[in-house]
């Protein structure tokens, strides 16, 4: 099933157009990688994706209706974001800021009830981090908090993540464990749209890749199609390597 | 400790309003207390004593002014600091005591009675907030906090400018006093008249804040993230200012501007009770009450003559600001 469709879209703010002509789906099961330097758009094209702001031009489809019809709260129900791990201003625990993914499905007075504090600790136990419950989430390490926001969008149930460079400022041991648990996700039958600059991740965990450059979309395709090293290196403007590695998997290494 | 914080609290504040039922320029015993409850239901004999006048007429008004003032302050504190993700922010940041500072200003400076003074008061609080909303709604920008906090102190500015215009105009001998007074806040003069027109805007206010606890905790993740939860962010924080605005503008009218209270104590009621606004509103509102019952007892006893309450809380204030600066860093760092 199609869980989002964006068809000739055009995103930026006001006049100016961003990125424009962009088309692309994200089905259940799927790891689509926006992969693109930085500055190329990646953000405005997420939050309009997310519906924060209005297209341009051309329509989005969240499970086959105009994503502008819905309201802030059915959008919730369908589609949930993870931004990149801040700090937080309040020291919140790491369970209330799970909690918090269970907004959608109060009603405008109401606060979580037992039922949901109980889809919380589950969505922290399905990535394994439900020791964490009790910490201050202003106090555990940047993995920890990108975990905690990954759990925060389980929580709120929904078939289709939506993750903003989801590594970014994340140590080489917490990068790879935060891929593995979203390659994981999109195998049990999780539609997922992630940004990312690291060609590697798109090679390792995509199963589609659209290359946003210089305001359009240069390529959509399989990681094995596309990210390849003629393209990779005109992207990023140096030499750059795509090879096989000794287990099957494929790696981008910059010629320097 | 964090269940029992708030019965605690509600205990600090019964026992604090009691003390200060006493203590006071006119002596007032336990004794007396029992006989004006007993007259009050109808069991008393003779003519009242002057002690059971002072305390229903002057105590009692006065310490319900500070229960609710205080309670009010540290309540629009509370939900201030987590809608604007800031610490630091106080009922203030909108502009409504300044607003508020200018109407009072004006009705001294016009020799209005004092209801007038209080009405003129409160318009001005929630006509300079209603202001600033209007301007920062009509600037077209990413940043929808940091436009309103920009409005706020430039029409706060223009206000204060007002004000000092009001002062220079205002007879030196008599108004200008007047205007002082008010603007560094009182309780003296409270009447239960006062406390009792009071009661019905603050008690509207902190309820809807009360009611909508959870989301106002949503909005402290930010803009986007609240809306990618499911919450109309511009009407929920619409709602929130209004309801902020509507207790803080009420209480200001009978008290003058009393300062530091919203800015200390939400921060104070943190640290016991965590961020969680379910608790923290609460406890900001029940130790905002204590805490004023306190200086208030404080301003009627130290002086020959009573000590204005905005001196009080920022000697008070100032020195406990730095120290909680000291041990929370970190955890809203």
């Amino acid at each position: 099933m199609t869980m989002l469709r964006a068809r000739h879209l055009s995103v930026g703010y006001g006049s100016r157009v961003v990125v424009s002509d962009i088309s692309l789906d994200v089905k259940a099961g799927e790891v689509l990688c926006l992969l693109g330097p930085n500055g190329a758009g990646k953000t405005t094209l997420f939050r309009t994706l997310l519906g924060l702001i209005a297209p341009l031009a051309g329509e989005i489809d969240l499970e086959g209706k105009p994503l502008l019809q819905y309201s802030a709260r059915d959008r919730a129900a369908r589609m949930a974001y993870v931004p990149q791990a801040h700090a937080g201003v309040f020291a919140y625990t790491v369970l209330d800021v799970v909690l918090m993914g269970r907004t959608a499905r109060l009603g405008l007075f109401a606060s979580p009830t037992a039922a949901d504090e109980l889809a919380a600790r589950e969505a922290l136990a399905s990535i394994g981090i439900e020791w964490l419950a009790e910490e201050d989430y202003t106090r555990i390490s940047g993995g920890e908090r990108q975990l905690t926001l990954i759990a925060r969008a389980l929580a709120q149930g929904t078939r289709l993540l939506v993750l903003d460079e989801p590594t970014a400022n994340l140590d080489f041991g917490n990068s790879a464990r935060v891929l593995a648990h979203i390659g994981a996700l999109a195998k049990r039958g999780y539609a997922i749209v992630l940004s990312t600059h690291e060609p590697d991740h798109a090679l390792s965990i995509g199963t589609k890749v659209v290359i946003v450059h210089d305001g359009r979309i240069e390529a959509t395709g399989t990681p094995e199609e596309i990210v390849t090293s003629e393209r990779l290196s005109s992207l990023y403007d140096i030499k750059v390597a795509v090879e096989r590695t000794e287990s099957g998997g494929k790696v981008a290494r910059p010629l320097i | 400790m964090q269940r029992l914080a708030i019965p605690l609290l509600a205990l600090a504040l019964v026992v604090a309003s009691l003390l200060s039922v006493t203590i006071g320029p006119y002596t007032i015993t336990p004794g007396d207390v029992s006989r004006a409850l007993a007259r009050l239901f109808g069991y008393g004999t003779g003519a009242p004593s002057p002690a059971e006048i002072v305390l229903l007429n002057v105590r009692l008004p006065r310490i319900g002014a500070a229960v609710l003032v205080g309670a009010a302050l540290a309540a629009a504190g509370s939900a201030y600091q987590t809608i604007f993700r800031n610490p630091l922010v106080s009922p203030d940041i909108l502009g409504v005591s300044t607003g508020a500072g200018l109407g009072a200003a004006f009705g001294i400076l016009l020799s209005l009675p004092v209801v007038l003074i209080q009405g003129l008061a409160f318009a001005g609080g929630i006509a300079t907030v209603i202001m600033v909303t209007a301007i920062a709604a009509a600037v077209q920008t990413h940043d929808r906090v940091l436009v309103l906090v920009l409005a706020g102190v430039v029409v706060g500015a223009l206000a204060g400018a007002a004000i000092s215009l009001v002062k220079i105009l205002a007879d030196p001998y008599d108004q200008l006093p007047a205007i002082t007074f008010w603007l560094l806040g009182s309780l003296a003069g409270a009447k239960g008249i006062d406390v009792g027109a009071v009661v019905p805007p603050v008690v509207f206010g902190v309820a809807l804040l009360w009611l909508l606890r959870w989301r106002v905790a949503i909005l402290s993740l930010g803009d986007d993230e609240a809306r990618t939860l499911g919450v109309d962010v511009t009407k929920l924080r619409a709602t929130i200012i209004g309801a902020a605005t509507l207790a803080t503008a009420a209480v200001v009218a009978i008290s003058g501007v009393i300062g530091w209270i919203g800015l200390l104590i939400p921060h104070m009621a943190r640290m016991l009770v965590g961020p969680q606004f379910a608790r923290l509103l609460p406890a900001s509102a029940l130790m905002g009450a204590t805490f004023l019952v306190l200086v208030d007892m404080l301003a009627r006893t130290i002086g020959r003559i009573e000590t204005p309450i905005g001196i009080l809380t920022a000697i008070i204030g100032a020195p406990v600001f730095i120290w909680l600066l000291q041990r929370t860093r970190r955890a809203w760092g």
